[in-house]
């Protein structure tokens, strides 16, 4: 499987430090921002292959970063994917973001081995 | 005359000045000084806290055998910063790692280090101690005694923190009397006592039906201020112990409704009537519609809207003419979600007319939007 | 014989003004060492809280946000955007247009897609009338009240009436929160159930940079202006509060970090409009009201929460700014007058106000006035050279010293500072505070003393207003 450039959108440190580790030590070469500003700079000057977005984010929270990257006239959604991390127990935000392009959820607290297997099959699309 | 006066004034200043100027320096030396230790201290810190995450992270993921984890953990760390890190990360997983991380907590240099602070420290120490009791899988049980008598110790974020840790770990009985002791102490916040409801319930027994007499027991317990006692009341509905209900009903009913407090006879309406127990109705009719108190009022008023009995409407046709702002717009918004009644058809008699029209167009789009 | 008389008399007035100084310092370097102590306890607290359950629940407070705005169009956006993404779950965000003449509503309504709603609002406190209230779909917490001009007061009361959450949240437009606050000031509430105020830390921002809307990092401002009022920060609004908390005998919330109670706030009739400080007057009243009715109660100033805020870099600005606070301070003292030295109202009234009256409002009064005794005093040859500069040289190192002890306490507790030498910039400006800003800053005051007198003398005879309003009020 291809190694890919991932985009870890996430302000909490450890978890992000985490997805960081596995991340690398599958062979992908990854990113981690803590915020929303930043990361849509980020994006701007180099497209990565993934984005795993956290939902609540201080300062812009990842709708409105979805909302940005709609907006973004070099950035296309389709191939652009887009995980988001939610929140259990708010299926509004899933919608929500789905509706904004994301191809993906993961509601916190979640099983790695399982997000693993779905950004795998993600990627290998 | 006035000459001795003088060499006193210049002694006594010359005396204070010098006293002054030395407190400066010396101030100003411990300032520039405390900086630079603050700096390598911070340095060091931080260090040290990247290299508890990368030891997290790696024992997390696999790539580490508890027994490398344990030499690493025998160094001088911070078992602060490691609770405090793996609580970070606690939050965000599940399943395996969850596991991993638990383990991570238990390892025995990290153990001791809490024995020893729940034996010798100071207050402050023994609370998180005990609050790391409260989040591993096993403890001493000769502690258990120790951790009830602190439960009434004069600090309160100690009793908080040695109740967290007997509702992990102790007996049914235990909990129970450290709930007790908990809710008879005025000076832990409400919040806290909500915080120990959740985890009395949480590690309980499948149906939790010993949980759900336990806390009615506790509610119908006179010495229990009224305050608290409706916490518990609305912790039942919250945590859904249907089973409750039916004692709940009979303490409500052999209450004379109106001398008992308030705040209870509250809680207790809204509770009952979530719970779909129309037999109130007939009390609120006769007690509650009229009440001297403008929150009993708007108990009722909720009560009538989610029991949605046809007899209920004129009582709420009453209550939309209430002098209290709450109990107006909690009748309002009950009427609305009776299927059928138009708010326009209402009599309105005491109403100021614009503010009738405000609280209809705030409280019908609403209701039209619910399911 | 009088002249014969004179030189004592005037000798026996020179040591009442040594004392007065003592006084003055001796108290302050109290409440700095005291507040010493309650920042250490705080912290160890605050490791604790971390590690419990308490923030798992779903039991916080639910809070509003409340801003005031009037004419702001250049920043009412800004500002309301870094309102809308705090790290906190249950808020809400009310901005009040309080009848602005310029594009500040048309600007909210543009960059937020507001669209009028319906909102039954009671009139708990009383205000100028709302003429419209705007909601957003796609900010679910954002809330924009349009009204008619009344100030600042009068638009914070309209906010309240709004609001139906928990606690009011006041902030200024020019200040920034750090993401965790709010959150932060929530600690004193969690801790204890009485609590109905709390106050916040606020800091200097010039001179810091910025950076997605967080500090990034703390320096010391440039100019000597603001670098002086960075240490009357340090010293009066930091330490200094943190030192009456410890009394519980907090005065004053700063306007543009405080945290309240809804309910108590209804209770005591909202904020005042007629008063110029009605900040400080509202937490007098809160005081009072709770005192009188014997209501447990507690109000609270914690050092962890930061809010970061531009302070004046003209001394114009400055100058208007102390004056206004002055006249609210002896506008607030005066309404109060007899909680002053009245064991009612407990460590209040025998400590507090009476320290507030005769330093805070008075000590350009007294200093102006000690600065002419001594003069006189050297002309007519009472006392000599050495006696007058030894004199003048312990109340230069003494206000010195406090200021310099304040550094070292922010230093050992909350080390914002990041360079050295900005730590040495600070302590020479302890010095040279005394140079000039101490002047001017006593001479602005004393100017605020005197328009607070005159403002008495033009409105004549002014209703007495009643001291609670509350919900009986129609």
């Amino acid at each position: 499987m291809a190694a890919k450039d991932i985009l870890i959108v996430e302000d909490e440190k450890m978890t992000a430090r985490l997805l960081d580790y596995r991340l690398k030590s599958l062979g992908h070469s990854v990113t981690h921002i803590a915020n929303g500003v930043e990361a849509l700079e980020h994006i701007h000057k180099k497209l990565p292959d993934v984005v795993i977005l956290d939902v609540m984010l201080p300062g812009m929270n990842g709708f409105e970063i979805l909302e940005n990257l709609n907006e973004m006239k070099d950035v296309d959604l389709s191939r652009l994917k887009v995980i988001m991390l939610t929140t259990k127990n708010r299926p509004d935000d899933i919608s929500r973001g789905f509706n904004l392009g994301a191809v993906e959820y993961v509601s916190k607290p979640f099983k790695m081995e399982e997000f693993l297997l779905r950004l795998n099959r993600l990627i290998s699309d | 005359m006035t000459q001795p006066l003088h060499n006193w004034d210049v002694v006594l200043l010359t005396a204070i000045l010098s006293l002054l100027i030395a407190a400066t320096l010396l101030t100003i030396l411990v300032t520039l000084l405390t900086r630079w230790r603050i700096d390598y201290v911070e340095r060091r810190k931080r260090v040290l806290r990247e290299s508890i995450g990368d030891l997290i992270i790696q024992y997390t993921s696999g790539d580490l055998e508890r027994g490398e984890v344990e030499e690493h953990l025998t160094e001088k760390i911070d078992y602060i910063v490691l609770l405090e890190l793996v609580n970070q990360l606690e939050q965000s997983l599940e399943g395996a790692e969850r596991k991993r991380l638990q383990e991570l907590m238990e390892v025995q240099s990290t153990f001791d280090h809490f024995l020893n602070r729940f034996e010798t420290g100071t207050p402050i120490e023994k609370a998180k101690a005990c609050l790391y009791y409260a989040r591993i899988r096993k403890i001493d049980p000769n502690h258990l005694p120790v951790l009830k008598a602190l439960t009434r110790s004069p600090e309160p974020y100690l009793c908080y923190s040695a109740a967290s840790a007997l509702m992990v770990h102790g007996s049914l009985a235990l909990k129970r009397d450290a709930f007790a002791t908990i809710l008879q102490n005025p000076s832990i916040s409400s919040m806290a006592v909500t915080d120990l409801i959740v985890n009395f319930t949480r590690f309980g027994g499948e149906y939790h039906d010993a949980e759900a007499t336990i806390l009615t027991e506790f509610i119908q317990k006179e010495s229990i201020s009224a305050e608290r006692r409706s916490l518990l009341i609305y912790s039942l509905e919250q945590l859904g112990y249907i089973q409750a209900m039916e004692t709940l009903y009979r303490y409500y009913r052999q209450l004379d409704k109106q001398q008992a407090p308030p705040d209870l006879l509250e809680a207790l309406i809204r509770v009952l009537a979530r719970f779909g127990m129309a037999e109130i109705l007939p009390d609120l009719y006769r007690f509650f519609s009229n009440s001297p108190h403008a929150i009993l009022r708007e108990a009722a008023a909720d009560a009538y809207g989610l029991l949605k009995a046809p007899e209920s409407i004129p009582h709420l046709h009453w209550l939309i003419n209430d002098p209290d702002f709450h109990v107006r717009h909690q009748a309002a918004l009950s009427l609305a979600t009776f299927p059928g009644e138009d708010l326009d058809r209402v009599p309105s008699l005491m109403l100021d007319p614009d503010e009738w029209e405000e609280l209809k167009d705030e409280v019908q789009p609403q209701t039209k939007s619910s399911p | 014989m009088i002249f014969e008389q004179l030189p004592t008399l005037l000798i026996w007035i020179n040591i009442l003004i040594i004392l007065y100084f003592l006084y003055v310092n001796g108290t302050y370097i109290t409440l700095i060492l005291l507040s010493y102590r309650q920042v250490r306890q705080s912290r160890k607290k605050e490791n604790l809280y971390q590690l419990s359950g308490l923030f798992n629940t779903n039991l916080y407070r639910s809070a509003t946000i409340l801003a005031p705005a009037y004419n702001e169009e250049l920043s009412v956006v800004a500002s309301t955007r870094a309102l809308l993404n705090l790290d906190y779950p249950d808020y809400e965000v009310i901005v009040v247009n309080d009848g602005s003449k310029d594009q500040t509503l048309e600007r909210l309504i543009r960059a937020f897609r507001l669209r009028e709603v319906d909102r039954h609002i009671p009139a708990l406190i009383p205000s100028k009338p709302i003429r419209r209230i705007f909601g957003s779909e796609k900010y679910p917490n954002l809330l924009v009240v349009d009204k008619e001009n009344g100030g600042k007061a009068d638009a914070l009361n309209a906010g309240i009436n709004v609001s139906r959450k928990d606690l009011i949240f006041s902030v200024d437009a020019d200040s920034l929160l750090e993401s965790d606050a709010l959150k932060k000031m929530l600690l004193a509430f969690t801790e204890d159930d009485r609590t109905i105020a709390v106050g916040g830390v606020v800091r200097v921002a010039n001179g810091c940079t910025f950076r997605h809307g967080a500090v990034e990092n703390v320096y010391v401002p440039g100019s000597w202006l603001t670098r002086n009022q960075a240490v009357e920060y340090l010293r009066s609004f930091l330490f200094g509060r943190i030192g009456w908390d410890y009394l519980d005998s907090l005065l004053i919330i700063s306007g543009a970090f405080g945290v309240f109670d809804r309910q108590a706030v209804i209770d005591v009739g909202g904020y005042m409009r007629d008063t110029v400080g009605e900040d400080m007057e509202l937490v007098v009243r809160l005081h009072r009201y709770h005192l009188e009715k014997n209501i447990p109660y507690r109000i609270r100033f914690l050092p962890e929460p930061v809010c970061w805020t531009e302070i004046p870099e003209q001394i114009g600005s400055l100058a208007r700014q102390r004056n206004r606070w002055q006249r609210g301070l002896a506008d607030t003292l005066y309404r109060h007058r007899t909680m002053l030295l009245n064991p009612k109202y407990g460590r209040l009234g025998m400590l507090a106000m009476p320290f507030f009256l005769l330093v805070e409002l008075l000590s350009p009064v007294i200093e102006i006035a000690g600065f002419l005794f001594t003069i006189v005093a050297f002309a007519s040859g009472a006392i000599n050279w050495t006696v007058f500069l030894l004199f003048f040289a312990v109340t230069l190192l003494l206000g010195s010293l406090m200021s310099i002890l304040s550094i070292l306490l922010e230093e050992l507790t909350m080390k914002r500072y990041e360079r050295i030498r900005d730590i040495l910039t600070l302590v020479l400006y302890a010095f040279i505070e005394n140079f000039g800003y101490r002047q001017l800053h006593l001479w602005w005051r004393f100017k605020g003393i005197v328009d607070h007198l005159r403002g008495i003398k033009k409105w004549g005879n002014m209703t007495r207003t009643a001291t609670f309003g509350g919900k009986t009020r129609s």
